[in-house]
């Protein structure tokens, strides 16, 4: 039953995380005039940043190390607590959900082709900013609980 | 306000299902057969780079028919010209209604597939969170590889899968293509 309650945080996460990058992504072709990969650029940075946020939150929570690389997979939802339940919701389910790999591949096949400046700020500065933001969130996230 | 309503649907519903598959791959790849995390993850990012490729190319090249897909963009979209007749500048004589039929379904299967349940499926977020702490760890070859593989096979498996989903585009030119 547990394990159930850990799955439906994943579905549940993961179905908000999607309409919220959705959302996002139309507000930025409906309000800016800025390139279409701009705005997955910015969802990864922001989801980047509530992950650190959450996990450093959910780990200072459970009394455990922030660095402890503990992906939430399905074995920890064995032992359900609501740290775990927690993990599920924010951590694979939104911040998981809301970030995407696969059309920021997307998004950089089409500026290999056209535009190779954007190209190398995309990876980079995606790659930089969001790592610094889970870093940053994962500082503040510690100091939460 | 039906059409965003079903919109929405479909993506939560691929949301759903997307990240309850990417805790199922991470399963099966790191507590299952052993994998480390880092490759685990950049296994579920590849793999859905590379899907998000077919079923891109597929769905531009099958259902948009006015002309206007970013698809154009990569060379190899060429495939179409001779396959397909509405490409690559869209087809006056296509019915309204047969636009608007197509229309519908490209945002249909692209909010369920792509937004919803490959966008789901792979992350960037647990990605950068890892970098984070694999560096934290002092494991920094394996932070340079999460980072350089991920990107570098991601871009060239979206470039394999928009090959083969333009492939998968059935033919509806064959008679003109005879004469």
């Amino acid at each position: 039953m547990t394990f159930v309650a850990g799955m439906l945080m994943v579905i549940l996460g993961g179905a908000a995380g999607a309409i919220l990058r959705y959302l996002s992504q139309e507000a930025g072709t409906r309000w800016t005039n800025l390139p279409g990969w701009t705005a997955i650029f910015a969802v990864n940075i922001v989801g980047s940043f509530f992950i650190g946020l959450s996990f450093g939150w959910l780990q200072a929570l459970g009394h455990l190390d922030l660095h402890d690389i503990h992906l939430s997979t399905m074995q920890h939802y064995q032992d359900s607590n609501s740290v775990n339940l927690g993990m599920g919701l924010f951590v694979t389910g939104i911040c998981g959900g809301f970030t995407t790999f696969s059309t920021f591949s997307l998004d950089n096949i089409f500026l290999a082709y056209t535009k190779r400046w954007q190209l190398a700020f995309n990876i980079i500065m995606s790659v930089l900013f969001a790592t610094l933001a889970a870093w940053g969130g994962l500082s503040i996230g510690g100091t939460f609980a | 306000m039906m059409r965003l309503i079903a919109v929405l649907t479909c993506i939560s519903i691929g949301g759903g299902f997307g990240a309850l598959a990417r805790e199922g791959t991470m399963n099966l790849m790191h507590v299952i057969i052993g994998l480390p995390v880092f490759v685990s993850l950049g296994i579920v990012n590849v793999l859905g780079s590379f899907l998000i490729g077919i079923v891109f190319g597929f769905l531009e090249g099958h259902y948009r028919r006015d002309g206007q897909s970013r698809l154009k963009q990569v060379p190899h979209s060429k495939h179409l010209n001779n396959h397909v007749k509405w490409w690559p500048d869209g087809d006056p004589t296509i019915s309204a209604v047969d636009i608007l039929r197509t229309e519908v379904s490209l945002q249909t299967a692209s909010a369920l597939l792509i937004t919803g349940f490959l966008g789901a499926y792979t992350t960037f977020s647990a990605f950068c969170l890892l970098t984070v702490q694999l560096i934290h760890a002092d494991q920094i070859i394996d932070a340079v590889i999460s980072v350089v593989g991920s990107i570098s096979l991601g871009l060239l498996v979206v470039w394999i899968g928009l090959h083969l989903g333009v492939r998968l585009v059935p033919k509806t030119k064959s008679e003109s293509l005879a004469s």
